[in-house]
């Protein structure tokens, strides 16, 4: 952003800013992309020559004005001929002069040019800033790393290409909503993908009632609605493993295809935060969920909800919630003539953020309460949680996260999953921000299999994320 | 942050006995409504009578942007926001706009 300096403030009194902020500490506080300047510079372009021939406008009406008041009297109607005498006195050669044998314009007739001149150009410059406003934005993130292992992929080590990631999101009015988030990205086979991550139409009832239809985050718990795919925003250098993107390895479903319910209350002080939602049931496939985004084959649904407590005064920046949801999934590596196994799962998870101008802390534990459907195994317990904790010192953020998943690998849920075993990692990392849209992140991790394989591996991880 | 220099710029006001009135709109009325202000100025102690918070409809804090150049987009409840700060005299004329820590040019 540029600084320019026109001469000195007065000495004694000034009106500082017009400063905008976001976020009250509950709300996570970040800065700046750059702008359409081009787009709107043009507009601005337009705007002036506009202007200008307004001023051309109103000076040509007021020598005309001036030239009634100072012209005869004009002659009794029936009197051809004397008109064009008070014309004669017009500037030859402009528009304005009145044609010979033409009557004179009358004060009436000004005033009601210069009215439609001052209609244009309202209309005109309504237009201009309705096309300011039309279109569709485009932002996005990106970025890169290196490593003694792959962030998300452990068995590479060296650099990597993370992904580069779209955010769209159209102007269609003033309560329809749209989101796209279009990502390409490197998979666990080296090569770029890409994937249509979110895809949301939406539609906004009031303040405490936003609808959406398409693929979303499924709202279970904090993190995967509070942080998306652009990897700038977050703190850390990368999700909770047990939480992260099904193509990643996340054995819970990021992503939903279908309806979802979003909304917050005001209750006091306080302000109760809702969603609901239902969607395709998934699906594994790879040794990875899969959510199905064409719909399934036996009409399964997930359904869910979560609820959350955003609270005030002495706990201010702290929000509170529990979250629910049940779907039945579909293991399709299991080809015929073996039956496909198929388990219910239950998830119950309860969540605390507390997010403020220094700390940034972030819990979540969730229970999963599976019953095989097909194998007669039964029900199975299994649960898995991280505790995340960030200071802000400017422009350091140094953190510190712990995660563990205990997944019982009788659940065949768990079993068929590539990342389905059982873990704990601890990290210590250090965000710095070079910019205000880009960051630096370094983590050392130290990560421990415990049942399939029992292995542990630590990493050195560097991470420069972007946005735009 | 950004707020936080605005409070280092009282402080400097206070010392140099400059009067100076501070107003600040958010970006995000959706979610930052007034009660939510009003904890936000409890919390941070921010509750001198020449501290003026302002919220409005998305569209009007767009236009408002728009036209004072804050550039801003929201990626979901994250708001993409620069910190410039604008400065207008007694007669209402701006006399400088820049970074927060650009200000200290302008206390002379």
């Amino acid at each position: 952003m540029g600084t320019a300096t026109p001469p000195r403030a007065g000495p004694s009194r000034v009106w500082v800013g017009a400063l905008l902020v976001a976020g009250l500490g509950h709300t996570p506080v970040t800065y700046a992309a750059a702008a359409d300047s081009e787009r709107i510079a043009t507009l601005e372009q337009k705007l002036d020559q506009s202007l200008q021939l307004i001023r051309q406008l109103s000076a040509r009406v007021n020598d005309l004005e001036a030239q009634v008041a100072q012209a005869a009297p004009a002659a009794p109607a029936g009197r051809p001929g004397t008109g064009a005498a008070a014309a004669a006195a017009a500037q030859p050669g402009t528009a304005a002069a009145t044609p010979p044998g033409t009557a004179a314009a009358t004060p009436a007739d000004t005033a009601q040019r210069l009215a439609r001149v001052e209609q244009t150009v309202t209309e005109m410059a309504a237009s201009a800033g309705q096309r300011a406003e039309e279109g569709m934005a485009t932002h996005g993130f990106a970025d890169v790393g290196v490593g003694n292992h792959n962030a998300t992929f452990s068995k590479y080590q060296g650099a990597n290409v993370g992904e580069l990631d779209f955010f769209l999101t159209p102007r269609l009015g003033s309560r329809t909503r749209a989101l796209f988030e279009l990502n390409f990205e490197v998979g666990s086979d080296g090569a770029v993908g890409v994937d249509l991550e979110r895809a949301q139409l939406g539609y906004q009832f009031a303040d405490s009632a936003t609808v959406w239809l398409g693929r979303f985050h499924t709202p279970y718990g904090y993190y995967n609605t509070a942080f998306h795919h652009g990897q700038q925003i977050a703190t850390s250098l990368r999700r909770p493993r047990f939480i992260d993107f099904e193509d990643h390895g996340g054995i819970m479903p990021a992503h939903t295809v279908g309806a979802w319910l979003t909304g917050s209350e005001r209750v006091g002080d306080e302000k109760v935060t809702y969603d609901v939602f239902i969607g395709n049931s998934q699906r594994i496939q790879g040794g990875i969920l899969d959510m199905n985004n064409a719909g399934n084959t036996h009409g399964s649904t997930i359904v869910g909800g979560n609820l959350g407590l955003i609270l005030s005064g002495a706990l201010d920046g702290l929000k509170v919630g529990v979250d629910v949801f049940q779907t039945r999934i579909e293991d399709e590596d299991v080809l015929p003539p073996l039956p496909t196994p198929a388990t219910q799962v239950r998830s119950y998870g309860v969540y605390a953020a507390y997010d403020t101008d220094t700390w940034e802390d972030i819990g979540e534990f969730h229970v999963f309460d599976n019953q095989d459907l097909t194998g007669h195994t039964g029900t199975h317990r299994s649960d898995a949680g991280f505790l995340q904790m960030g200071y802000r010192a400017g422009r350091y953020t140094p953190y510190a996260r712990y995660e563990r998943g205990a997944l019982q690998q009788s659940d065949h849920f768990f079993a068929a999953q590539t990342n389905g075993s059982s873990y704990y990692r601890t990290a210590l990392g250090l965000r710095f921000d070079v910019d205000l849209v880009s960051s630096l992140k370094l983590e050392l991790a130290e990560t421990h299999l415990t049942d399939r394989v029992i292995d542990s591996y630590d990493e050195a991880l560097l991470q420069y994320a972007i946005r735009f | 942050m950004t707020v936080r220099r605005l409070q280092q710029m009282q402080r400097e006001f206070d010392r140099r006995g400059t009067r100076a009135e501070f107003l600040v709109i958010g970006y995000d009325p959706e979610r930052d409504d007034a009660p939510a202000w009003h904890q936000y100025r409890e919390t941070r102690h921010l509750t001198r009578s020449n501290w003026h918070f302002l919220i409005g409809t998305r569209t009007a804090v767009e236009q408002t942007a728009r036209q004072l150049g804050f550039e801003f987009w929201k990626y979901d409840e994250h708001v993409m926001h620069d910190t410039r700060i604008l400065y207008f005299d007694e007669r209402g004329r701006l006399v400088e706009t820049g970074e927060a820590a650009g200000y200290e040019t302008t206390l002379r």
